[in-house]
């Protein structure tokens, strides 16, 4: 599959996609909205707890450790190092000093993005693609941005298989990736030309099938996959509720 | 079914005509095979059939271009992917991605025409029947062999009841067993359906053409049954075509010529 869907049996994923949608956006827009820390923080816990009852833990926080690990990194150097608006200095090496109010502004930006993009991966991760654009559809996004959406979070899966292709074959004919950090970057310089090339003919050639199975076509679009809405859908978007709500007044 | 009528084509940004003065007929229920050396103009034709030319395609056209009695000029390409369905080389960018079973790609083709429910589900289990992939049906459509793949692409295609089906050389990305599936299928459809099918592979054309047009450099050079035209070794070698052994051998023979004599007659 090119998403990043991962087929389990739980109640998370037999969730109407609308209830994971509309927790996705509120969190989102909360994120940006919501300064303190703990806050944020708790928005976060509340997705791992999501992850664990999705039955996703460990594709959850890889996925999460890959993305955001370079994020923590580059927010602690710069907020706690070189924000020149910081200066509660806690300890210098040689000409550099750390300061507490950079690292807690730096932590507080790092809960930011945690918090949205934990939310994102719960959404996309246990939601059907065809059931998510389904829904978007349905609560009123045009389909062909419907589609955009579904085709981003395509994207990346294909561009990860589309590379290790191509540096297969380029490894097969004696590329070698190597050495320091600097010889390594310089190794995959080749491997994007390629890449990029390839990705922009299959955009192309995907454009076109899309064209062929009257994706563009003026019909009001049906829809094969029968959607329901449970009992449970309503219960858990009751607690979800609740939760968000005790989060935002606590 | 398609009628062609001094077709021309020239690719926005490019200097030559891609396809130069093309008149073309094909009736319903034939299986027209298109041969050709690399870059003829045979994709060039089959975009022009499908309306992907001009309607998504930049270039300069003139001619006419009518199928099932339609002018492809004048409606929009989703309407015309109600008469001709087409099938290209990449089963991998074809399938749209847009659901995680077999079943639910077929759906995607349906849903875009607004069919309902109902309808949809008779047709899926009717091509899934008819190409023999029912077993299949509940899988990922990324998780199976590219035959397979290529046969659920036609299943989607075929599910959206075109009159016309095109396939541009549907199995050069396929090992041979994955081309041998393929054309397994178009047996069954050969008859029922009218058929283009472009490909490379001669070995084919004999067993499932009624007719073989024959491209270069944006022109066609000959249109003739199946013996006529894979038994011409100097139509073939002047056109840069793989010649088959057979041809070879009987043209080294010096059979070759009496052969279409015969035929003439
Ligand atoms: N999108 C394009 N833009 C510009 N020129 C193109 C484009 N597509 C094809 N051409 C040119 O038009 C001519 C005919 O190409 P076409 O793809 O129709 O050939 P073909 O017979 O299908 O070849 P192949 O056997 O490689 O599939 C070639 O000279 C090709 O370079
Ligand atoms: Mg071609």
């Amino acid at each position: 599959m090119l998403t990043n869907y991962i087929k389990k049996d739980s109640l998370i994923h037999k969730l109407n996609p609308a209830v994971k949608i509309f927790l996705a956006l509120i969190i989102i827009f909360l994120s940006f909205l919501i300064r303190e820390t703990y806050k944020l923080s708790l928005f976060s816990a509340l997705s791992f707890i999501l992850a664990f009852a999705a039955k996703i833990p460990k594709e959850f926080f890889k996925t999460l450790g890959f993305i955001m690990t370079p994020l923590l990194i580059t927010l602690v150097i710069f907020h706690g190092i070189l924000n020149p608006a910081a200066t509660q200095v806690i300890a210098t090496f040689y000409f550099l000093s750390i300061k507490l109010d950079g690292l807690i502004i730096g932590f507080n930006y790092f809960a930011k993005l945690l918090s949205f993009v934990s939310i994102s991966y719960i959404l996309i991760f246990t939601t059907n693609p065809a059931d998510l654009v389904a829904s978007l559809s349905k609560l009123g996004l045009p389909k062909q941005a419907a589609f955009v959406t579904l085709a981003t979070i395509q994207f990346i899966p294909l561009m990860e298989e589309k590379a290790k292709k191509i540096m297969d074959a380029q490894q097969a004919r004696g590329l070698r990736i190597i050495g320091g950090i600097i010889q390594r970057i310089k190794a995959y310089i080749p491997l994007l030309m390629p890449l990029i090339l390839s990705m922009l003919d299959e955009a192309y050639e995907r454009s076109i099938s899309l064209e062929l199975r009257a994706f563009f076509s003026k019909n009001k679009r049906t829809f094969f996959r029968e959607e329901l809405w449970r009992k449970t859908d309503t219960i858990t978007s009751i607690i979800l509720a609740v939760i968000v709500g005790g989060i935002i007044i606590v | 079914m398609i009628t062609i009528k001094n077709l021309n084509f020239k690719y926005s940004g490019t200097n030559n005509y891609a396809l130069r003065n093309i008149n073309l007929e094909i009736k319903e229920g034939e299986l027209a095979v298109i041969i050709g050396s690399i870059g003829s103009g045979k994709s060039t034709l089959a975009k022009c059939i499908n309306g992907l030319i001009p309607h998504f395609v930049n270039g300069i056209m003139s001619g006419e271009v009518e199928v099932a009695g339609i002018k492809t000029a004048d409606i929009d390409i989703s309407d015309i992917s109600k008469i001709v369905g087409m099938v290209l080389e990449n089963p991998l960018t074809q399938l749209t991605g847009y659901g995680t079973t077999v079943e639910e790609e077929i759906a995607f083709g349906l849903e875009n025409l607004g069919l309902i429910r109902e309808e949809m589900k008779n047709r899926i289990n009717s091509v899934l029947k008819l190409l023999d992939i029912e077993k299949i049906r509940y899988k990922d459509p990324f998780d199976i062999s590219g035959g397979q793949q290529q046969r659920v692409v036609l299943a989607s295609v075929l599910a959206m009841k075109p009159k016309i089906l095109v396939l541009d050389d549907p199995t050069s990305q396929l090992d041979p067993s994955g081309a041998e599936e393929v054309f397994e299928e178009l047996k069954k459809l050969k008859g029922k359906q009218t058929i283009i099918l472009i490909t490379q592979k001669m070995n084919i054309i004999r067993e499932l053409a009624s007719r073989v047009i024959v491209m270069s450099k944006g022109k066609i050079v000959k249109i003739g049954k199946p013996i006529e035209v894979l038994l011409d070794y100097k139509l073939l070698k002047r056109n840069n075509i793989e010649v088959p052994a057979e041809t070879e051998l009987l043209y080294k023979m010096n059979y070759n010529k009496k052969i279409m004599e015969m035929l003439k007659v």
